[in-house]
């Protein structure tokens, strides 16, 4: 096993949050190494430049692991789940993937304990966050209208997204039922920003987006963090993290792109996994000292898996709406039935977010799956009568924290490496089960109102487990949480973690900017605290 | 390598024999704006789609062969020149047809020839994107 020179600072994983971690550390001049087991997608090779950008989103370019199996994945054992997880395995991570919907949390998300009784609070609050969801806008190049009177004020350096015809038939809708809604907070440039090109309303959000006006991190903060000195080794796949004999970290193991070992020392090792990924690397990392994982006398690594549930709902309408226009994910949003509300029969809410329609290739087996698009004679003329006639939108439910919805190690299955692959329990709740419900009779009520003829639903989505968080939760009580309220393990004080894991509950909205400004703000904890960052 | 080596192995009549099944799924429209997907070529690549699902284009020979036989037996004439009412009352009782109108789907709605049929630039959606008017001329929420 070769071993390499220290370094001052090892990040597992190139995401979303290694990414705001990287770039706000580079200040410190500190030597600053990322290991990522992916690669750098190539824009040119992105499936939206092609013909077949929608086949290749059910191959190469799936959601799921499971279903795409490159080489820098790795297999995750989901079949017991009610949802299947999604992710990404590149510099950038599944922000390569994601749909760049951009809100923040609400202040009340950081406190559910006390607001509703349920999950529980965090040791930090939305006021501690807000300068950092602040600074991550200008980083990522956020599109947003201020104004929403669901949030307290916020800043966006770019205008919103375009709603479309169907945004704008959609916005009708909610404004017949006197409901909520507002022009989604996107991580999408409407206008060139920072050397990079505005978004052309391509729709490939969700294989990519070659013109880099999505921001995936590849193009917001890495070039910058690269530029400042950090370095990045790609194809390269952490085993464990090591300790030394006072229980501290010192790096870890991993196999390069040619499957050699290596043992890469560090003076401070900072995991961005993702809340699979993270808490399966802690469980590989057993040892004398942390004989059930590491980090983990909590007993809680693994625990209190969230996603969040999704129901879809479509509705086919009379009139073209232009749906394969436009950014994919980001349209308009509603937090109407965000709040408890005792009579509706469960706790917390939901968002909804409109979607665009779909390309021919999406809308001819979603029509088939649905009955509503046969093979043979009468085949063009039902076609006719759902592309570009169809609207989306979906209900994303907040996912409250359960013993019983974790994840563990597989005792069979395992990656190329030989190292043993995440499993997955999951179950949604009767509480889940209830939201979901009730979202689909909304939904149906919104896009009847605004027009639509007839509404299909799925609820939940299987292949939605994209929003993985509270494996490695924050707190401030070591019996209770793995991580402390700045994102420091409680058992292993040169060891921090700054994805999903530490989320303590899920809120109803995608998480991609809280996990970043959480990072930013561990990050800024750090550099506040360097001379005596593990006492 | 053993993907690429069923699809190479699909011997010609198979391939004849896909076109015209391709033909009674996505028939030409009665209009002529859509060609049908066996007469575009698509055979081809849905045969090529199939090898890489597992067991798919085992599925779809084997149902090929039957429906070949189904064919001699009911109408003693090959498929291939039956009409297509008389084909799809004999594709109507195929297993493989599900998951092959999969792949047919995914190859069809990906020409340029259909795309220029539905109404859209028959190109890849980048790099020229889509014109949108910009958010403003939309209708604002009332907050």
């Amino acid at each position: 096993m070769g071993r390499d020179e220290a370094v001052d600072v090892l990040i597992v994983g190139a995401g979303a949050s290694a990414a705001a971690l990287a770039w706000s550390l580079a200040d410190t001049r500190m030597q600053i190494l990322c290991l990522e087991q992916g690669d750098w997608v190539r824009p040119q090779e992105l499936p939206g430049n092609y013909l077949d950008w929608e086949a290749r989103h059910l191959t190469d370019f799936h959601f799921s692991p499971n279903v795409r199996r490159r080489p820098e994945d790795y297999p995750v054992n989901d079949s017991q789940s009610a949802i299947q997880v999604s992710m990404f395995n590149a510099v950038g991570g599944s922000t390569i993937l994601y749909a760049a919907h951009f809100p923040r949390f609400r202040p009340e998300d950081f406190r559910v304990r006390s607001v509703d009784g349920v999950g529980d609070d965090w040791p930090i609050d939305y006021e501690t966050l807000a300068p950092f969801y602040d600074l991550n806008a200008e980083v990522m190049g956020v599109s947003g209208l201020a104004g929403d009177p669901a949030y307290p004020p916020k800043r966006f350096p770019l205008p919103p997204v375009p709603l479309g015809k169907l945004g704008a038939k959609l916005a009708a809708g909610f404004e017949r039922l006197g409901w909520h809604w507002w022009p989604s907070d996107s991580a999408i440039i409407t206008q060139d920003y920072r050397g990079r090109a505005a978004c052309v309303n391509a729709g490939t959000c969700l294989v990519g987006c070659p013109r880099g006006a999505k921001g995936s991190v590849d193009v917001t903060y890495w070039p910058e963090a690269l530029r400042r000195g950090v370095r990045l080794r790609t194809r390269c796949r952490v085993r464990e993290v090591t300790v030394d004999e006072q229980g501290m970290a010192s790096g870890v193991v991993y196999y390069d792109g040619e499957g050699k070992e290596h043992h890469q020392r560090a003076h401070v090792v900072v995991l961005a996994c993702n809340g699979i990924g993270t808490p399966r690397l802690l469980l590989t990392s057993r040892s004398k000292l942390f004989p059930e994982g590491l980090a983990n006398r909590s007993g809680l690594v693994g625990k209190n898996l969230m996603f969040h549930p999704y129901a879809m709902v479509t509705g086919v309408f009379d009139e073209p709406l232009e749906g394969y226009k436009g950014p994919t994910g980001c349209c308009i949003m509603s937090q109407e039935f965000y709040r408890t509300d005792q009579s509706r029969g469960f706790a917390r809410g939901y968002s909804f977010e409109i979607l665009r329609g779909f390309g021919p290739v999406s809308t001819a087996l979603w029509g088939m799956q649905q009955g509503l698009v046969p093979w043979g004679r009468n085949h063009h003329r039902a076609m006719a009568e759902v592309f570009d006639h169809i609207a989306g939108m979906v209900a994303i439910c907040e996912d409250l924290p359960e013993d019983t919805n974790y994840v563990d190690l597989d005792p069979e299955l395992r990656d190329q490496h030989g190292i043993p692959a995440p499993r997955i329990h999951y179950r949604l709740s009767e509480n889940s089960q209830r939201m979901l419900a009730h979202a689909v009779d909304r939904a149906r009520e919104v896009l009847e109102a605004a027009g639509a003829r007839q509404t299909f639903a799925q609820a939940p989505l299987p292949f939605a487990g994209w929003h993985l968080m509270g494996t490695a939760r924050m707190g401030r009580d070591p019996r209770t949480s793995v991580v402390n309220e700045w994102g420091r393990c409680h058992d292993v004080k040169n060891l921090f973690i700054v994805d999903g894991s530490i989320f303590v509950t899920s809120a109803a909205v995608n998480p991609t900017n809280t996990i970043q400004a959480l990072a930013l703000y561990i990050a800024d904890q750090m550099k506040r605290r360097l001379a005596n960052l593990f006492d | 390598m053993h993907a690429e080596q069923l699809n190479l192995d699909l011997a010609a009549e198979e391939l004849d024999l896909l076109t015209a099944v391709l033909d009674a799924l996505i028939p030409a429209s009665d209009d002529g704006r859509f060609p049908g997907a066996g007469s575009l070529g698509c055979a081809r690549q849905v045969a090529r789609n199939c090898s890489k699902v597992p067991g798919l284009l085992e599925l779809v020979r084997c149902g090929l062969r039957e429906l070949a036989e189904s064919s001699r037996a009911r109408w003693n004439e090959p498929f291939e020149v039956l009409r297509l009412e008389a084909r799809e009352q004999l594709l109507a009782h195929q297993s493989f047809v599900l998951p092959l109108l999969i792949q047919a789907y995914i190859v069809y709605y990906q020409q340029p020839a259909v795309l220029a049929a539905l109404g859209l630039e028959p190109r890849p959606p980048h790099p020229q994107g889509y014109a949108m008017r910009e958010y403003g001329e939309d209708p604002a929420p009332k907050g």
